[in-house]
């Protein structure tokens, strides 16, 4: 046997134990891959079947879901769906306007590195490791009737609603300072090391100049940031059609949450599944999803847009 | 020209203070909060209901154990809180499983490696990842109950290994940086794929994954959808949680002490990565 041929056989030997290596490994997630694309992508099938007779395959309907979902929304039902959509509405209008801005001028000053802003960072990151059950239970009972903030609001003399804070005109509102006091906990993270990331030398130039604190934020730290906060506004957009927790647990009983006025069509869906409404959850969430995803991608291009102007 | 640009630096210093100020009134509710149910958690019914604010009183018992007492007794759907621990923990090791395993495995042959339908995986991947698909909880339940493991830790681990796709990005990356000259010196050795994978690379992964882990942990810990839509009947601490407090209704100090004794090990595995977590810098650079 010559030398060549052995050589040969070799290879074609440690060829084809590398295939097998690579079968191996891809085997499992590559099945998931496809198990994922069938349980992402059948949505579409079941939007059009109906679940109750049976539950496993479904009988076909048609458009029946669809028209469901939209009679929803009829105005003249007792609790309509719209306002779900009106609170999805208020929490785009927080995510965008009042928690982005705020993380954003947190992590600035935590970037500064104001007085204790090492204490500052790990305490305002406490939002984050903390169950949203126990930050929504510790919420619910700071609120109660006879409740601290009651207690505080009698002490300086201001008066409390007459159903409380957890009551139907109240209630969303409660959601909503929640959701602004555990909101903007999780950006800041990624803000800081974003800022942390841009070179000392151009914020060094740029005082040289004599850019002032606010000029360096303005010209230098946002624009270089831009890509993270663009990311960070398109997770936080899309977190917005699947937002369902806190009203789930704020309201004593998750299918009164039209009556609180609480909903969002994150909870309908959810509420929905747990019934075994599959294809009305899934018409609903495939109608969300084909408003959803032109979204998503529209700020992703912005996103990649800005990075490409972005280099550092 | 100057001015101006003192007259800028005299409002941005008010709005800075301002924004100070509100940010440590932010950090104070936080720890406000837990001092006041760490504090309540010790508390009678009846303390609690005629003074929310002051410490455990003398006329009502002082310091009280019972409601911690009471928690380590409370029963839902017939598990007590040892058993919901048990199927916590299950959820812990079937997630963390997967975090070291079908990521890293991926990411590495993805990384390292050239094959045929690559593209196509990739492509796959990416429209996975770029259609936020609403819904979809459905579908899964009804994949579940079709299969008959609605219900079980098995299903679970089918969902847990679901979230191996970003995960990968990260780790295709990480070894893609990776140089080849330690694999070439094992070759030579003679040292198979599986050596070069096992020995080599996968511990080069490992500060990540171990961030991953810790990540992974606190986020099982804190879980509630999960359980609540996959796995009703094994209730979790979360779920278990959720329970205590309508069972109790309105007595909240028994909550209370729920809500401390699930909050300690998260402070305490915390502790451990918090450093890692604010020193790093390339936490932004997820996008």
């Amino acid at each position: 046997m010559s030398n060549l041929h052995t050589r040969q056989k070799g290879l074609a030997e440690v060829k084809r134990k590398r295939t097998i290596f690579i079968v191996l490994m891809l085997a499992y997630p590559v099945l998931h891959l496809f198990l994922e694309w069938y349980l992402n992508f059948n949505i579409v099938n079941m939007a059009f079947r109906d679940y109750s007779l049976d539950i496993i395959n479904g009988d076909f309907v048609g458009f029946d879901n669809f028209e469901a979902v939209f009679k929803m929304f009829d105005p003249s039902l007792e609790y309509p769906e719209y306002y779900a959509l009106r609170n999805c509405l208020h929490l785009f209008l927080l995510v965008v306007f009042v928690n982005g801005p705020i993380s954003l001028a947190f992590s600035y000053l935590l970037f500064l590195q104001v007085r204790a802003h090492k204490v500052l960072q790990y305490i305002l990151y406490i939002p984050c490791i903390t169950s949203a059950v126990v930050l929504v239970l510790a919420w619910r009972s700071v609120l109660q009737p006879n409740g601290p903030i009651e207690h505080f609001l009698t002490m300086i003399g201001q008066s409390i609603p007459y159903e409380g804070f957890l009551g139907p005109n109240t209630a969303w509102s409660s959601i909503i300072v929640f959701s602004i006091w555990t909101g903007f906990s999780t950006n800041i993270i990624y803000f800081l090391s974003c800022m942390r990331r841009v070179p000392a030398s151009y914020i060094e130039a740029a005082k040289l100049d004599g850019a002032g604190e606010f000029r360096v934020f303005w010209s230098i730290i946002l624009p270089l940031a831009s890509p993270t906060i663009c990311t960070m506004l398109s997770l936080g957009i899309a977190g917005i059609f699947s937002w369902a927790l806190p009203s789930l647990l704020m309201i004593p009983n998750s299918t009164h949450n039209g009556e609180y006025f609480t909903g969002t069509m994150g909870l309908t869906i959810l509420n929905l599944t747990t019934n075994h409404s599959y294809g009305l959850a899934s018409a609903y969430g495939l109608m969300l999803t084909a408003v959803a995803t032109p979204l998503m991608l529209l700020i992703r291009k912005l996103a990649n847009k800005l990075e490409s102007n972005v280099e550092y | 020209m100057k001015k101006q640009v003192m007259q800028e630096s005299k409002i941005w210093l008010i709005a800075k203070t301002v924004l100070y100020v509100v940010m440590v009134l932010a950090a104070l509710s936080y720890i406000a909060m837990f001092v006041w149910i760490l504090i309540n958690s010790f508390k009678t019914p009846l303390n609690y209901m005629n003074d929310v604010f002051g410490l455990p009183a003398d006329e009502y018992g002082g310091f009280d154990f019972k409601n911690y007492l009471d928690v380590l007794f409370f029963e839902y759907k017939e598990q007590n809180l040892f058993q919901m621990l048990g199927n916590t923990v299950m959820l812990i090791l079937i997630n963390v499983f997967c975090a070291l395993s079908f990521p890293v495995m991926a990411g590495y042959v993805f990384g390292r490696m050239e094959f045929k339908g690559r593209a196509k995986f990739e492509a796959m991947l990416y429209v996975l990842m770029t259609i936020p698909v609403i819904g979809a909880a459905g579908s899964t339940l009804n994949f579940l109950d079709a299969i008959g493991l609605n219900n079980t830790f098995a299903g679970i681990f089918i969902i847990s290994s679901a979230s191996f796709g970003s995960g990968m990005l990260v780790l295709t990356s990480l070894f893609r940086g990776l140089p080849s000259s330690y694999a070439e010196a094992a070759y030579i050795d003679g040292a198979g794929e599986w050596q070069v994978f096992a020995r080599i690379y996968y511990p080069q992964a490992a500060p990540l994954l171990s961030i991953n882990v810790i990540a992974t942990i606190i986020g099982v810990w804190n879980d509630y959808m999960t359980g609540y839509l996959y796995l009703p009947d094994h209730p979790t601490i979360a779920l278990g949680l959720q329970q205590l407090q309508r069972k109790a209704g309105f007595d909240y100090p028994i909550m209370f002490a729920g809500i401390v004794l699930t909050m300690i090990p998260v402070f305490i595995v915390f502790s451990f990565i918090a450093k890692r977590i604010f020193n790093s810098t390339d936490l932004g650079a997820l996008k």
